[in-house]
């Protein structure tokens, strides 16, 4: 909870630099931090990871991509530690622009006896509007506590564009898992996907 | 363990690879005024183009062994201003910034610890940001941790 907390704050600082930034038109925003994996393979190990990646701005006539999703965190070990954390925010398309905002397909388990494992995945999307396109998919995303005794925690945030008038948004959040299926394991998992 | 390091080591290297494949800029619905602010940029002396690749590998093999690496790339230009010797004002039309890191504890009771830090400026035209980590800790009683930080002026 602490780490979506302090992401969210990330995330109003970034939006406050969007608004604050001057305008250019026409180009292309490709943002990319998703992809990463972290594991925690040996008896009693630890394995911590955080990656921030911030993307510009577009504006006019522009295409903003961002990728935060497709992440792998998993305590193979006994009694093993690992925590994920990816923040990716990509920039904005106004006047017939398209967003396309990608934080889903995350994978979380904790497979090692008495392991735990942490996920927390944030990924921002820009703006479009007038005209403008956004598509914002924050799913298929797999939370598994498969130790015994183990714990796995998963929080996906996918947060889209908005689509004013004339424009269209398309957000989907659906075909998530979550399992414990180790004796005495915990699993939770927190997915949210929206647009503006 | 070697098998291990090379694998990430191809991983890190195709990335790099990607980005590059993927930074051009293709003409779209207005290429005269994209012409137009390719001339303005070169009348201006600014750069036309911008690449920043930063790739860390950080390991701890040995029996009780510590590894710390930090890296730092900082471009010119952009909002961030002059790291790099570049005015805020004069920004390249296609940006390209990467950033890939592999951190890896091997040995048992090791440690390792990477930190990779890139800021550029945000291109006029084209802005490609790539981040990727592969973070693990193998050995027993080991501990990885690893912080990437990819950032791009507004």
């Amino acid at each position: 909870m602490r780490s979506i907390f302090f992401s969210s704050l990330f995330a109003l600082a970034a939006v406050a630099a969007i608004s604050s930034s001057p305008a250019h038109a026409g180009s292309v925003n490709n943002t990319n931090g998703g992809g990463n994996i972290n594991t925690s393979s040996g008896a009693f190990s630890e394995a911590d990871q955080s990656a921030v990646t911030l993307g510009g701005i577009a504006l006019g006539n522009s295409h903003v991509n961002t990728m935060g999703g497709n992440n792998r965190n998993s305590s193979p070990g006994a009694f093993s530690f690992a925590n994920q954390s990816t923040t990716t925010i990509g920039g904005s398309a106004f006047g017939r622009g398209r967003v396309n905002t990608f934080g889903g397909n995350n994978f979380n388990s904790s497979p090692g006896f008495a392991s735990s494992a942490n996920q927390s995945t944030l990924t921002l999307g820009g703006t479009a509007s007038g005209h403008g396109r956004s598509n914002t998919f924050g799913g298929m995303n797999t939370n598994f506590a498969g130790g015994a005794f183990s714990s796995a925690n998963q929080q996906v945030a996918t947060v889209g564009g908005t689509a004013g008038r004339h424009s269209l948004s398309n957000v989907s959040g659906g075909a998530n898992f979550n399992g414990a299926t180790g004796f005495g394991s915990t699993a939770n998992q927190q997915v949210f996907t929206g647009g503006q | 363990m070697l098998r291990v390091s090379l694998t990430a080591l191809g991983l890190l290297a195709a990335l790099p690879a990607v980005a590059q494949d993927r930074g051009g800029l293709a003409m779209r619905n207005s290429p005269i005024a994209e012409l137009g602010q390719i001339e303005a940029n070169t009348n201006s002396g600014c750069p036309l183009s911008s690449t920043s690749v930063t790739v860390g590998v950080n390991q701890a093999t040995a029996f009780g062994s510590s590894a710390q690496q930090r890296l730092g790339t900082f471009g010119g230009g952009g909002s961030f201003g002059g790291g790099g010797g570049g005015s805020s004002s004069c920004r390249p039309l296609v940006s390209t910034q990467v950033v890939a890191g592999a951190n890896l504890a091997l040995g048992n009771g090791s440690s390792a610890g990477q930190t990779i830090t890139a800021r550029g400026p945000s291109g006029v035209l084209a802005t490609n940001t790539f981040t990727r980590g592969y973070n693990a800790g193998f050995g027993a009683s080991s501990s990885a941790t690893q912080r990437l930080t990819n950032l791009t002026g507004r």
